[in-house]
């Protein structure tokens, strides 16, 4: 023990004399000061300097979209003479497209009008898009180092219909471990071949999170009649995140044929799942679901979950089973008697 | 006089390493921020949050909105959550035994009525006066909760009680929503699957001095006042530097409750808001994170850097030092409560890393800050102050607070910068450079009220904020 404190003491000792020795901690300050110093007049100067080249760069941008927006417009919607107009324009374009501010917010006006508009006028953006060579830009984009850089690459030409031109950067693209550059990726052969693109879902391991999941129904809902040839595996699948997604589809696409399996997912061990599945079979009213909604609330302890089945219960056949329903409403009130409040007007 | 010596020596060598800790803290919380901020900006520069707009699946939210004694702000108020673009919320609102005209004001403007309710009381509240709903389709996504006076947490815990969507979102009555507020918070929850997202923070920024219209911020402006002006600079530092850079360290103790968003089977398996603190909304981000960690379940809190809430300040010197003392207990009595977590490795960086430092800086800092200054004024006194020394550092520190403002001035302008009026980054400036000798020694004061308070156990009141109601948008008439 004595020794152990003599150690210690002499490790005090050491940091008194060495670290805490005044002069040399006022020369440290002195250094941090100077250091200090610079880096407040440096990021002074950047302040500045920053905010001076963002308001004179969203100048130049507010100049541009004034410029180019009415001249997209006029020439996407020329008529008989809008081929021309469109090859003008591209070439227009062209001469300016090797400065940043003018090609990034060209391209912005381009890709914001192609949302909105369909048919011969979208099909008038491809044709500027791909005549004035922004094209090359997106797909410059997709080389890129950082993933948020590529998304974008892809979003653009995914966005006009050039998804035929990345074909030789899917490959290594498709080796990156980013699951957000790879579910960008499905999102975008989705748009382009339909339902096909879903197969990855088939053998998919991981977990299909649900801002993915949100995304991909937005897709599908763009598609005319996707078809979807492994529904069945998915609703059977053991991955609770697949089982979920199915059944968005069947519900979006009223796959009511698909209800044994959707009464099997009434059982499910994840609790989102066993909900879901309650949702969809009361938007169809699958009166076979019976059964096993009503094994479920008697193996159930949950109050919000029991509450739930009895409703869906309620819902689907209350004529034929009004007595058992209003006493288990009744105990169900009871059993959480202490626990509720009725609020009377 | 040898122990004197000793003593002032031993004075000496604490604050300086104090200090220097402090300095080096707060740099390596800046550099994480910083790469928190980046990383954020690359994931979301390409997302396209209408997808969860119009989409019959996102998820479902009830924003919690406690109102006492708020008959200036609560219709604005009211009117920005119903703009939100969001599509699956609902609104509780929650009266909590106000004694002006809120309860009347609200029930007249959005055309409510008493309606018979029936609810599980999950946590214990004081007695609900009546559940009101709205005979106008336009505003069917409000219920408005008339209770008797609980406080803050009782009220929200009401509103826990009667809400019955997957995520609560707690808003204050005198707050300000983004339009796209709730589906920038959504996200994470949404996007986190390995790990569960328990609850989530973002920006709050000042709304004094900001136009307002239709529960809409339509003009951002600084406040002609200084001490707004003192405050806007705090909570560009606080919120932009400091808080994205704890959750990325995963030792976030704090989400403002002006603004935040839980899941409610959480919110609720914790009990709910602590009716016995004034730092409800610290309470319940460490009693959630202390119950994941307890039940060994992998979990994550975030902190979004954007700007999605506005809120009015304290105006007055008065307001300002009642809002402070008021965080200060909460603070003191959060850490007293959860005192197990101090270097504890059962409760991960948290309970070695972020607890800690809360404890020592944000608990004891303005104390240390106290004691220092009177150290230095009876060095003075006695005429024993070592000025090269003591120059040197007061030196270092007024350079390195100054450096620090500049550094979230920087932050603002690079990603959001919501100040964008002419001069307003001038005054910014300015201000940067007067407030490490007036705010912040001033600051020191409501902190050290708020630990006597709590020391003598004094009060255990919110005390009220005196409002000046948002800065209505009048449109100029043309004749």
């Amino acid at each position: 023990m004595e020794a152990f404190l003599g150690h210690i003491k002499e490790v005090l000792n050491f940091v008194y004399h060495n670290f805490l020795n005044e002069t040399l901690v006022v020369q440290v300050v002195w250094v941090s000061i100077v250091l200090f110093f610079f880096t407040f007049i440096i990021s002074l100067l950047v302040v500045v300097y920053y905010k001076r080249h963002r308001k004179k760069a969203k100048k130049e941008r507010e100049k541009i979209l004034k410029i180019y927006q009415p001249l997209i417009i006029k020439a996407i919607a020329g008529g008989d003479k809008a081929l021309d107009h469109i090859n003008v324009l591209s070439n227009q374009i062209k001469k300016v497209k090797h400065k940043k501010c003018h090609r990034n917010t060209i391209l912005s006006i381009i890709i914001k009008l192609h949302r909105s508009l369909s048919d011969d006028l979208a099909n008038n953006l491809e044709q500027i898009y791909i005549l004035s060579e922004l094209n090359k830009y997106s797909l410059k984009k997709l080389k890129n180092k950082s993933w948020n850089i590529k998304i974008e690459g892809i979003r653009e030409l995914s966005q006009m219909n050039c998804i035929q031109s990345m074909s030789k950067h899917i490959v290594k693209m498709f080796t990156s471990k980013k699951e957000v550059l790879l579910f960008e990726l499905r999102l975008a052969f989705l748009k382009n071949r339909g339902g096909e693109a879903l197969n990855f879902v088939n053998n998919y391991k991981n977990d299909f999170n649900e801002w993915h999941q949100i995304e991909f129904m937005e897709m599908l809902f763009n598609l005319k009649g996707p078809t979807f040839e492994y529904i069945d595996n998915w609703l059977t699948s053991q991955n609770a995140s697949i089982n979920l997604f199915a059944l968005k589809i069947v519900k979006s696409y009223s796959l009511i044929d698909k209800k044994n399996q959707i009464i099997n997912l009434v059982k499910s061990k994840n609790f989102k799942v066993r909900r879901e599945a309650i949702r969809v079979i009361l938007k169809f009213k699958i009166k076979d679901a019976y059964p096993a909604l009503l094994s479920a609330y008697e193996f159930n302890d949950n109050y919000f979950e029991k509450r739930r089945l009895l409703s869906a219960l309620k819902t689907l056949d209350f004529e034929n089973f009004e007595n058992y329903i209003l006493v288990e409403q009744q105990k169900l009130n009871q059993q959480f008697r202490y626990k509720t409040i009725t609020i009377k007007s | 006089m040898y122990l004197g010596n000793q003593i002032f020596n031993l004075f000496y060598y604490f604050f300086t390493i104090y200090t220097i800790t402090v300095f080096i803290l707060y740099i390596s919380i800046t550099v994480v921020s910083l790469v928190g901020i980046k990383q954020y900006f690359n994931k979301t520069s390409f997302v396209k949050y209408t997808s969860v707009l119009s989409s019959p699946f996102a998820p479902s939210i009830s924003i919690l909105s406690p109102l006492y004694n708020e008959e200036r702000n609560a219709i604005s108020s009211i009117r920005s959550l119903l703009t939100n673009h969001y599509v699956n919320y609902d609104i509780v609102i929650i009266n909590d035994g106000s004694s002006d005209k809120t309860l009347e004001l609200i029930i007249e403007a959005f055309q409510l009525k008493k309606v018979e309710y029936t609810f599980e009381q999950k946590i214990k509240t004081e007695n609900i006066l009546g559940i009101y709903k709205s005979t106008n389709p336009a505003y069917e996504k409000i219920k408005l909760i008339n209770k008797e006076r609980g406080g803050k947490s009782d009220a929200l815990n009401a509103g826990l009680n009667i809400s019955e969507n997957e995520y609560v979102v707690c808003v204050d009555g005198d707050c300000i929503l983004a339009d796209d507020a709730l589906q920038k918070m959504i996200k994470p929850f949404l996007e986190h699957t390995e790990k569960e997202v328990v609850a989530c923070g973002g920006v709050i920024r000042i709304a004094n001095g900001c136009k307002i219209k239709d529960g809409r911020v339509i003009e951002k402006k600084l406040h002609h006042s200084i001490l707004v002006k003192f405050q806007v600079l705090e909570y560009l530092r606080s919120f932009l530097l400091a808080r994205v850079g704890w959750s990325k360290n995963r030792g976030l103790m704090h989400i403002a409750g002006a603004f935040c968003i839980f899941t409610r089977e959480k919110a609720i398996a914790v009990k709910g808001f602590n009716r016995y603190t004034l730092g409800e909304d610290m309470d319940i981000v460490v009693k959630i994170q202390k119950f994941m960690y307890d039940a060994k379940l992998k979990f994550k809190t975030i902190y979004l850097p954007e700007p999605l809430c506005w809120t009015e300040v304290p105006s007055t010197c008065q307001s300002l030092i009642r809002q402070r003392s008021r965080w200060a207990r909460g603070t003191i009595k959060t850490l007293w409560d959860h005192k197990k977590m101090m270097l504890n490795p059962k409760y991960g960086q948290m309970g070695m890393f972020g607890y800690p430092v809360w404890f020592i800086y944000e608990r004891f800092g303005p104390i240390i800050e106290i004691i220092g200054i009177s150290f230095f004024i009876v060095s003075a006194y006695l005429g024993r102050v070592n000025w090269m020394y003591t120059t040197s550092f007061l030196i270092a520190t007024y350079l390195f607070a100054i450096m620090y403002s500049l550094f979230a001035l920087l932050t603002e302008e690079m990603t959001y910068h919501q100040y964008d009026k002419k001069g307003d980054l001038t005054k910014l400036i300015l201000i940067a450079l007067i407030e490490p000798f007036t705010y912040h020694i001033f600051m020191i004061y409501p902190v050290i009220l708020g630990n006597i308070q709590q020391l003598f156990k004094l009060k255990n009141k919110w005390g009220d904020i005196d409002r000046k109601g948002f800065q209505s948008y009048k449109p100029k008439t043309i004749i």
